[in-house]
């Protein structure tokens, strides 16, 4: 079984990155990681090869989940020098960002451009194959709360492939 | 399989794929000088969190069990005589139980706090008195049942004005049944610019065939919905949060002996204690909505289904209620049964059917009319 120190020792250097992207605040990244690697290692089991684009996927995912947790927390608290819907996911709304994903012309590239919630959510069950229990335990949200998200994020992506066949 | 989870299934590797190369493309990520003892920290930490996990699962449901009895009993014994037509039940025990209710509070914040309820009924108590009698003498099955469920309802209609008034320390050592859950309602309504609304539902079995042999089970929840003040728009990942969602069930059962609650399971819809449900629980149609506990409203809604899981893994539609018109039937089975309420449950049934061997799609899935709540 992989342990948590092989996950330390492959990802380390990634989960902090993606980390300090959103937080840009070196002890908060480092919190951050320290965060999603006690998570992770409620899911060691269900990883079978540590180097794999699934089990990197997955601890990028977990620590982008913490990051942006912390980040809205702290946002509530103070007023933070530059607003994260700035460097966000790309939320996809209006024409031309669908055009230029009909141009691309596919669906993953929708689902990657969703916005991470959303992404997360989806890439968990449906990449890694973690059920709703799962996620709700790894990301640290009610699992009813990750129904709904799941929902809205099927939602979304059923418009936005809707409207790229009626652009066709 | 639903086309978009088809399509999911199918291009999650590619999307995933296209994700990861987005972060970072063909580079590696920068070295970072993590301090010497991080991984070790890490495993202290992991160490210490699944020891409190393990130390703290069961200590709330045993205490909110106990005093969800005892407040139940007490707000009952204090409160009686809003419905003009039961009498009240007896006085000394409720008062035995009211005084260890309050030992218990002040254990936990030595500030003594009163709740919404008792002011509530201190300022009644004097009218109640006069119009009903002295608290004490001996109801009914049927009275003491509702009056069981009278005290249900003024202990939600309090806690939803203590959520607004109490410190969380406060809260939690009044409805140690939420502590589990309300953190982060309470986060939000006294961090944010939003607030939270609660909109209790209370359902009972068989309201009126109380003497029916299995209509002691009460089922008794809320569903909780944050709200945005007028004119603002939710924040980006959010969303969810402003739509009814967090839907609990207390299911009690009521001992016509002493006219006491035990609380045996707090159910969550989304939650795979659903599943755990032993009970077979057919409700009656309509419930009350005590959004404005000045103006409770009856109401009622459109249909209702229940699943059971039988002991050999067969799921089996029970019951489906067109809750248009009455229904009194109550029957309690030992069966597993699945409590479907929402839309949301369409994605449980569905891992719960495929657990159980079954195709999606062969099973027609009820869901509660969740209007009432606009």
């Amino acid at each position: 079984m992989t342990t948590l120190e092989e996950i330390y020792r492959t990802y380390g250097n990634l989960m902090f990155y993606v980390a300090n992207q959103i937080l840009n605040n070196r002890q908060d990244a480092e919190d951050m990681v320290q965060e999603a690697l006690i998570r992770l290692a409620g899911v060691l089991d269900r990883i079978e090869d540590v180097n794999s684009g699934k089990t990197r996927s997955l601890v990028c995912l977990t620590v982008e989940h913490k990051a942006i947790d912390l980040y809205r927390r702290k946002k509530r608290q103070t007023v933070l020098p530059f607003d994260l819907e700035d460097t966000d996911d790309l939320y996809i709304q209006g024409s031309n960002e669908i055009d230029a994903l009909v141009e691309r012309n596919t669906i993953a590239q929708v689902i990657a451009s969703l916005p991470a919630n959303y992404r997360e959510i989806l890439l968990l069950k449906y990449d890694n194959g973690f059920s709703e229990k799962e996620i709700a335990a790894l990301l640290g949200m009610k699992q009813a709360a990750v129904y709904k998200t799941m929902q809205r994020a099927r939602k979304k992506l059923e418009g936005i492939w809707k409207e790229m066949e009626g652009v066709k | 399989m639903k086309q978009t989870e088809k399509l999911l299934y199918e291009q999650s590797e590619q999307a995933r794929e296209a994700w990861l190369s987005g972060l970072l493309g063909e580079e590696e990520a920068p070295e970072h000088a993590f301090p010497e003892n991080f991984l070790e920290e890490t495993q202290r930490r992991l160490v210490q969190s699944t020891e409190q996990s393990g130390r703290s699962r069961y200590l709330p449901a045993i205490a909110a069990g106990i005093l969800i009895a005892a407040a139940v009993l007490f707000v009952s014994v204090r409160f009686w005589g809003k419905e003009p037509t039961v009498p009240p039940m007896n006085g000394e025990t409720g008062i035995q139980i009211a005084e260890l209710a309050t030992t218990e509070t002040e254990t936990a914040e030595p500030q003594p706090v009163t709740t919404a309820a008792e002011e509530i009924t201190a300022s009644d108590d004097a009218e109640e008195t006069e119009k009903h009698g002295a608290v004490g003498g001996t109801g009914s099955r049927a009275q003491a049942k509702l009056e069981a469920i009278n005290g249900l309802k003024l202990r939600w209609a309090a806690m939803k004005k203590d959520m607004e008034t109490k410190t969380l320390e406060e809260f939690i050592g009044l409805y140690p049944e939420m502590a589990e859950h309300y953190q982060e309602f309470y986060d939000m309504l006294h961090t944010t610019n939003r607030f939270l609304k609660i909109n209790p539902i209370y359902l009972w079995i068989n309201p009126e065939d109380p003497e029916a042999e299995d209509g002691n089970i009460l089922l008794f929840g809320s569903c909780w919905q944050d709200l945005l003040p007028e004119g603002s728009e939710p924040e980006p990942g959010w969303e969810w949060m402003y739509e009814p969602m967090y839907d609990i069930r207390f299911v009690y059962y009521f001992n016509e002996a002493d006219g006491s609650l035990t609380l045996l399971k707090t159910l969550y819809v989304g939650d795979d204690l659903m599943r755990d449900f032993t009970f077979q629980v057919q409700t009656a149609p309509w419930y009350t909505d005590m959004t404005d506990p000045e103006n409770p409203r009856t109401i009622t809604i459109d249909r209702e289904t229940f699943y059971s899981i039988k002991n050999d893994g067969t799921v089996q539609k029970e019951a489906e209620f067109d809750l248009s018109e009455t229904y009194l039937d109550t029957t309690v089975h030992p069966e597993k049964t699945v409590y479907i309420s929402h839309e949301e449950t369409e994605e449980q049934y569905l891992e719960l059917w495929k657990a159980h061997g079954g195709q999606y799609g062969e099973i027609e899935l009820g869901e509660l009319n969740w209007e009432f709540l606009e």
